[in-house]
Parts: structure tokens; sequence; C-alpha cells
């Protein structure tokens, strides 16, 4: 996928007179990102961060940033947010899921923001497992399953996240960023995979249910396509032709992949116990673990 | 609506059978439906324009069940596809 960038001058968000034609809402159901038609392209407003006017005619993204917004956290948006959305636009499959490699095959962690994925995925990796991304998981077709394309070699953590799980030198932090996240780079200690890997399966993140053991159920085709839905990076949910070719390439994941639900003790102290949990459950099914 | 009644369904679904259910998307509202086995059976029937006593003559060969429970189950879920506008009566 060929896109150019372009950072302009910050500025004050300009106001829209118009409604959007759909938002993204966080857990607590506030607004954070607002998609706009604009131009014959589309405006993307991440509120108070940043505008990305979309030309994919010309396949230019433009941002302008709010005043005080950091060129970080203007790359994690596109990276992390702008070009899955372009990406599931042109027919691929990008899902809010992290990953990691395990013994040659990816255990792909599914959920909203604030759910654990990064911190699971900075537990694998610190386990041994390289994780081959925080967010934006890109899935590509390849006979009857499924292979993981690694994205970004750096993982955005909470930095409570940060400070428990991972002992890195002062130097490969840097301050925290959007959303209180701090990004921490790939390294012999926090590896991350390079070559794309077989899925093994999908573990789709629960709300916290404040148990103190791991707990992982099978989900039905049926209803890890719900799961997904909600999941999955769509730019235009107005444009029907690519809402249902995007509904069918789901229902096939949701056809070909393993996926169940996940829930687990949100301690840090647990997470290697979860870790080995989840492993041995992706062995169980035979899978290519 | 009657047993020998038709539905059309709405041109806006899409329709698609995942681990033995129906899952029916709604271009028009973006909401998504999910059918069991029987109802993803009479939905494919009425997809193929077949009437709602007509449906029931094929699920009634694949499953065990009364003629009445299934002409009851039948009207049921054509007023419930009628309500969320996914068909309308032909």
């Amino acid at each position: 996928m060929t896109l150019r960038f372009v950072q302009l001058a910050a500025r004050d968000p300009e106001p829209l007179r118009r409604e959007p034609y759909d938002r993204w809402l966080t857990l607590d159901g506030d607004p954070t990102l607002l998609f706009f038609r604009d131009k014959g392209g589309y405006l993307l407003r991440f509120l108070d961060v940043a505008d990305f006017a979309i030309d994919l005619a010309g396949r230019i993204v433009a941002c302008t940033p709010a005043p005080g917004i950091t060129d970080e956290m203007v790359a994690d948006l596109y990276f992390n947010q702008v070009i899955p959305l372009i990406m599931g636009h042109d027919g691929e499959l990008v899902i809010h899921a992290s990953a990691a490699a395990a013994e040659g095959a990816a255990i792909a962690l599914v959920g909203s923001t604030g759910r654990g994925k990064s911190t699971l995925a900075g537990a694998f990796a610190q386990a041994g497992y390289p994780f081959l991304t925080d967010d934006g998981l890109i899935l590509d077709l390849v006979g009857e399953g499924y292979v993981v394309r690694p994205r970004r070699p750096i993982l955005r953590l909470r930095a409570d996240s940060e400070t428990a799980l991972l002992a890195l030198p002062e130097a490969a932090r840097s301050a925290a960023g959007e959303f209180a996240k701090c990004r921490i780079a790939a390294s012999a200690e926090i590896p991350f995979q390079i070559d794309p890997v077989p899925l093994s399966a999908i573990y789709i993140l629960r709300e916290p249910a404040g148990r103190e053991d791991v707990a992982i159920a099978p989900l039905s085709p049926a209803a890890a396509l719900s799961e997904l839905i909600g999941h999955s990076f769509m730019l235009d949910v107005e444009d029907r032709p690519r809402v249902r070719a995007h509904f069918n390439r789901l229902a096939e994941l949701a056809v070909r992949a393993d996926c169940h639900t996940l829930d687990y003790p949100r301690r840090y102290e647990a997470l290697p116990s979860v870790i080995d949990a989840i492993i041995s459950h992706a062995r169980s099914r035979g899978t290519d673990l | 609506m009657k047993i020998d009644d038709r539905l059309e369904i709405s041109p806006e679904v899409v329709a698609r059978e995942v681990g033995g259910e129906t899952m029916l998307l709604d271009l028009a509202s973006g909401t998504y439906f999910g059918l069991d086995t029987v109802g993803g059976r009479i939905w494919q029937a009425l997809e193929d324009g077949a009437s709602l006593a007509e449906a029931c003559d094929r699920i009634e060969r694949e499953f065990d069940v009364t003629r009445e429970q299934l002409e009851h189950d039948v009207l049921a879920l054509a007023g419930q596809l009628i309500e969320q506008g996914l068909a309308t009566a032909a």
C-alpha cells in the first residue's frame, strides 16, 4: 500500500458544522474519533489530538495536529489507526488486535483500547515470544488459513504497565504519549517478530470480571463474527459494497479461525502464568503451536 | 400475516451462513442479526421465493417438528423480519 503522508503546521481544529457519519467511542462512551466526508475524501478528527484529511484518489494523507501534540503521537495515530482504516477500505482484513509469535505461529489478542492487548503482547515478548503488532493486526488468507503480517516494532503501554512489566533502561523509554501511553521500541529483551507467521488462534479479551484464574471459552463462528465485527477497521460504514465485502471477509475469518474468549486476573504479577495458560491452551487445540 | 403469504427480502440485507448459523447484515441500518439453524433454513427458503407454507414444507422434511409448531415459528420469524425491516410482505 502506497500513501504519501504530509504533516501540516499545528493549529486548533476548525469547527465543522456538519454531523459526522460515524464515530468511535471509548469504553466509557465518550467520542474519541469522528468521521466526516470532505472534498471527495474523508476527514478523521481525533478529538483534541489531530485531523487527518484522506485523499484516496491521490493517495495522500495530510495531518493537522492540535497545538502541543508531538510528532510521535501523530505517528502513533497514523500507523495504528489511519493506515489500518485505509487498508480496510482497500479490501484488507485488519482487526483491533495485538499479536505475538509462539513456536512459529501467531496468537492474536483482540480487544478495545484499554482491555490489555498491548500489555499482554508485552508480557508475551518479555517471556520470549516476539510480538507482531500492538494494534492493527493484518491477516492475509493464504490457502486454508491466515498469515499474520508483522507491523511496527513498537509497543505502546500505559505507564503503569511499562513500569510493572519491563525493566528497561531509561534510555529506551519515551515520555508518556497520547492516552498516557509510553512507547517501547523492540529490543533483545522485548523481541519483535520480523517475518509473517500463520495464525494459531484468536483470543477476544473480555471485560475483566475480577477473577483470579485464567478463563478461556470457545466461541461459535457466529459468536466470533459478532465479536470481530466490533473490532475491525472500517473507514466508511455507509459504503455498502465495501461493507458487504468486509462482512464476508470477517465471516470467512470467523469460520476458519479458532476463536475464544479470554478473561484473566488483571494483576501484573499474574501475567507469566496467564501467558503460560494461553500457550498451553493454543497447544492443546492442535494448531501450529 | 397468513401462512400462504410470501415475503420479499430487502436487497439491503446480506446473509451469510457461519458455522451452521446464519448472520444477517442490514446494510441500510448497519445492524446485524443472528438466526439459528432452523431460522437460517427458513431464511434460505424465503430468499428462494418460497411462501411461508412452502418454507414449512421444506423444514418439515429436515427437522423433527410438528406442523403446528413449525407454522407458529415461521409466522413469528416472518413478523420479526418485517418488524426489523429485513423483509416486506410481497
